[in-house]
């Protein structure tokens, strides 16, 4: 085994296909554009279904690679130009220190995904109200111990930017369902006085433990589920009024909140065109990077010898990304041995 | 009561005037939650969809909000999800009940719905009125 394989992206996925090709024999450059290995999964406080340590989890996969031998990580770097084909490629990488030329036999595109801004969302008064946070900042302020005291009262709004062709994408985010009776739950052990609302139009939460999880929310932790899609935040003093219907009642209610939290979109990684556009790969309508076959070859790019992981193909949860990344390393191990 | 679904009922209509089908709406009921004039409604949009397309045309015809919706606002158009053309529907359903010489129930919006609506000054009344329990909102 001579030849390398290039792993772009720090994230789990990333750190899993290294790891796995690692473990088989193989020597991985990985390349991380942060200072910091871990991407989206490093900035939450708690995983689901299970609601375990995620700093611990991700520092604990990001050791294992680092103590790894063949792994070489290159943070603070970037791809730059590629040419050659499947089993003999040359890549360009550019860090602070300069730019190196690598032969590479397999590319691993594991570039993750970024929470979609809602600042389109004028009518959840977000980027208006330092009351109204998204999901990624509700980790931090929980991360920080910054949760409402008292007997504030929470409301979890789902579908920001998914599932909504007039503002935002199309497509469902898939996590958000999940993440959102996550944080419900989070605010109620971090302050039992608090009530948390969540407003959903389905509740999508498939996967082993995952209705276990939303009805966990409701039975065990007595957060309130309202069907209906909220329609505005407004201010009103120190108070929010979040306004919606109740769909099931088939009236238009109100809450009123001290904190309003968004549960905004996953989308493609910032940039994510300009990569495709290095790799000669294609991307979908959205921007996220197209398999070749979808049931059956998940992982494969457009171009032969480049390979996809993780949530840079669509909005995915922490076990797919760690699995896809895995199937991605074996693709790549064909081509190096 | 049991409900018979079919699909003989003005739905047709409607969608070949706005030519989508009103399958496409989503029932996530952002349309009625954040309308305006909610209180002076009987049904939300998302209800008039629901109804159109369970067939229910004697219901839509013969509500208020059909006279009401889309007239002087686009609010719920403008958020829809999926882009229903939700003004247009509200202007056939209007044909349409006309045409079966069925009385408009609310030709006038109120002043409150007027005054709110088209001057900035009087919003902030407009908004308190509305989030009043039982409003002051009366029909004209």
């Amino acid at each position: 085994m001579s030849k390398k394989t290039l792993v772009i992206g720090g994230g789990i996925a990333g750190i899993t296909a290294a790891q796995k090709i690692a473990q088989n024999g193989g020597e991985v450059i990985l390349i991380e554009k942060e200072g910091e290995l871990g991407g989206n999964f490093a900035k939450l406080a708690y995983t689901f279904p299970v609601l375990a340590d995620a700093k611990m989890i991700v520092t604990r996969e990001i050791q294992t690679a680092k103590a790894t031998s063949g792994i070489e990580i290159l943070p603070q770097t970037e791809l730059r130009g590629v040419s050659g084909s499947a089993g003999d490629f040359t890549v360009e990488l550019n860090s602070p220190s300069g730019t190196r030329s690598e032969h590479v036999g397999a590319i691993i595109v594991a570039a993750g995904f970024h929470y979609m801004e809602p600042t389109a969302y004028t009518e959840y008064s977000y980027g208006r109200s330092p009351k109204v946070v998204t999901s990624l900042e509700f980790e931090k302020m929980a991360a920080e111990n910054r949760l409402p005291k008292g007997n504030a009262r929470v409301v979890f709004v789902h579908c920001v930017g998914s599932r909504d062709k007039a503002k935002g994408y199309r497509y469902c985010s898939k996590i958000c369902c999940s993440y959102s009776a996550k944080h419900a739950i989070m605010m109620k052990k971090a302050n039992p006085d608090s009530k948390a609302y969540v407003f959903y139009i389905d509740i999508r939460a498939l996967g082993k433990g995952y209705e276990e999880f939303i009805r966990d929310a409701m039975e065990v932790y007595n957060v309130r589920y309202i069907r209906g899609r909220v329609a505005k935040v407004i201010e009103s003093g120190s108070k929010l009024i979040v306004r919606a219907e109740d769909s099931l009642i088939g009236n238009p209610v109100e809450v009123e909140a001290d904190l309003v939290v968004l549960a905004s979109a996953m989308e493609p990684p910032e940039g994510s065109r300009d990569l495709a556009g290095i790799l000669g790969i294609a991307t979908d309508e959205y921007g996220f990077f197209q398999e070749a076959e979808v049931n059956v070859r998940p992982c494969h790019s457009s171009k032969s010898g480049i390979f996809l992981a993780g949530s840079c193909t669509q909005p995915m949860e922490i076990a797919s990304a760690v699995a896809m990344g895995g199937l991605a390393a074996s693709e790549a191990l064909t081509l190096i041995r | 009561m049991r409900l018979r679904i079919d699909e003989d009922g003005i739905r047709n209509v409607v969608e070949e005037a706005i030519g989508k089908s009103l399958t496409a709406c989503l029932q996530c009921s952002k349309c009625g939650g954040g309308c305006s004039h909610s209180e002076e409604f009987d049904l939300t949009p998302r209800q008039v969809v629901e109804s159109l397309l369970d067939c229910q045309d004697q219901n839509v015809l013969d509500s208020r909000m059909i006279w009401l919706c889309g007239r002087h606002c686009s609010g719920c158009q403008a958020v829809c999800p999926v882009g229903l053309p939700l003004n247009d529907i509200m202007a056939v359903l209007r044909e349409e009940a006309l045409k079966l010489d069925i009385e408009p129930k609310y030709e006038q919006p109120s002043l409150v719905y007027h005054k709110f609506e088209h001057c900035a000054k009087h919003r902030g009344e407009g908004e308190a009125s509305e989030s009043m329990v039982g409003g002051e909102t009366q029909p004209a």
